[in-house]
């Protein structure tokens, strides 16, 4: 075998793979030989296992100060809200216990189940509501459209992607509404009439109560931590939309107000969506 | 490099779940509560890729003004620290394509590794920072390979994706890294 004579150059040359188990036995064989009688190379191999243990085992560092409120500043009111493919994701989630499962499961499980099903389907159902009135309302309304930004990611909402930056067409109306992701509200132009407007706010309206109704019915399944979070989360909008309705009604043209209520608005859907599609208890 | 260290905060698996769901929704205080898990290991990603506290803070930013942008796009199929961390790689190698501040330390020169201190051991108490000390100075290529593989546990082929390269040069430039590392580390 060629490997018994092992130069240290040719063992440094395999060095890599032999310490990622990558070699197959003859190599490995013809190394450990090599470093049985080499003392210089045995060294290089402890020294390279200890490099690479202390590299991997190396803590988190602390910057210098908390960045947060730096981040908080930066954040768009809310981000992209996966909408309908969170939805759907639930409901074949469901399907797919049922369909496994279903032979087995006692009836409070099944009814656990069917619940679930329901939320997703009432999700997806709201969601699609509240896209059809935006759009009908913005396509009627629109005067000028935002400068999109229109990178792959964006238009691939459900697709995960880490690598491109992020950022999104903006308007006035729910960005859940249209399926994508919501920037800041400096981007867009849009224009879009009071009519719209209270449209858009009958459907979240709609939409809030349906979902309300479910988070209460499901209450009892959920974690009562997780409710009482989801709740103080939702008591926090709700005084935030009734301050916004109260400035609204002093000043009904701000599209200042408007916009920030419709944004309160969709925070607090998003909320009861995310509740309604909350795993039970097990 | 003289940075605080922490220990590893166990990562908080079952509450990420909560919290990415809660601030998909736009609940910054969930956000807020997934930033200070994972703050530590997103900001030691980006200084040891960079070896600039100030720019690494500005990147950190950035990579969570990132996250809280594309978390609609986060289907959990990993977890999210998995998730974050790799955007981070993402942010720290987007920006040093597009960024026109390029630092001397950053040339890949290999003449700074000189400038560690004499008898630093991976072995000794402090390690850690001695460690820390060596990486900031290898060369920039080997820097980037060095941190991702043994520090973040990427292979050589995603590697090689992330970087543009092939995974034979990601495994030439690791091995360069070590062996500037040993030397620096034996001195």
């Amino acid at each position: 075998m060629t490997d018994r004579n092992l130069t240290c150059a040719e063992l440094d040359e395999r060095l890599g793979d032999y310490l990622e188990g990558a070699l197959d036995d003859s190599s490995v064989a013809a190394i450990e030989m090599h470093l049985s009688g080499c003392p210089a190379c045995s060294a290089l191999v402890r020294d390279f296992e200890r490099i690479t243990r202390d590299a991997a085992a190396l803590p988190g560092l602390a910057p210098s100060h908390d960045l947060w409120a730096g981040i908080e500043s930066r954040l768009d009111t809310r981000p992209g809200t996966p909408v309908i493919d969170l939805a759907a994701r639930a409901a074949e989630r469901a399907v797919a216990r049922t369909a496994e499962r279903s032979p087995r499961i006692g009836s409070a499980r099944w009814h656990r189940l069917r619940m679930g099903a329901l939320a997703a389907g009432l999700v997806g159902i709201t969601a699609i509501g509240t896209y059809v009135v935006t759009s009908r309302s913005a396509a009627s309304t629109v005067a000028v459209a935002p400068a999109a930004d229109s990178t792959p990611a964006n238009q691939a909402v459900g697709a995960e992607s880490s690598a491109s930056p992020s950022g999104a067409p903006s308007s006035e109306l729910p960005a859940s509404a249209r399926g994508i992701a919501p920037s800041g509200a400096s981007r867009g132009a849009t224009m879009v009439s009071r009519p719209a407007r209270a449209s858009a706010r009958a459907t979240f309206d709609t939409e809030i109560a349906a979902l309300r109704g479910v988070l209460t019915q499901r209450s009892d399944e959920l974690d009562p931590r997780t409710v009482a979070v989801l709740e103080t989360s939702l008591a926090t909008i709700d005084s935030a939309i009734a301050e916004a309705r109260r400035a609204l009604q002093a000043d009904p043209a701000s599209r200042f107000l408007s916009t920030q209520l419709n944004k309160m608005l969709e925070q607090k859907l998003g909320v009861l969506r995310t509740a309604a599609l909350l795993p039970s208890r097990t | 490099m003289t940075a605080a260290s922490l220990e590893p905060t166990p990562l908080p698996v079952a509450t990420d779940a909560s919290d990415v769901a809660l601030a998909a929704s736009g609940d910054r205080r969930a956000f807020e509560r997934l930033y200070h898990s994972h703050v530590n290991r997103v900001f030691a990603i980006c200084v040891r890729m960079v070896h600039d506290r100030s720019h690494a803070e500005e990147l950190t930013q950035d990579v969570f003004v990132r996250a809280w942008d594309k978390l609609s796009l986060f289907r959990g199929d990993s977890a999210f620290g998995t998730w974050l961390h790799r955007l981070a790689v993402n942010v720290v190698l987007n920006a040093r394509k597009t960024d026109g501040r390029t630092r001397s330390r950053f040339e890949d020169d290999g003449d700074l590794i000189d400038q560690l201190p004499q008898g630093a051991s991976t072995s000794a108490p402090g390690a850690s920072i001695d460690l820390e000390a060596a990486i900031a100075l290898l060369p920039r290529g080997a820097k980037k390979v060095f941190v991702l593989h043994d520090v973040e546990g990427y292979k050589h082929e995603e590697i090689a994706e992330m970087l543009g390269i092939t995974a034979g040069g990601s495994k030439a430039q690791l091995h360069r890294a070590r062996h500037l590392l040993r030397e620096a580390l034996n001195r």
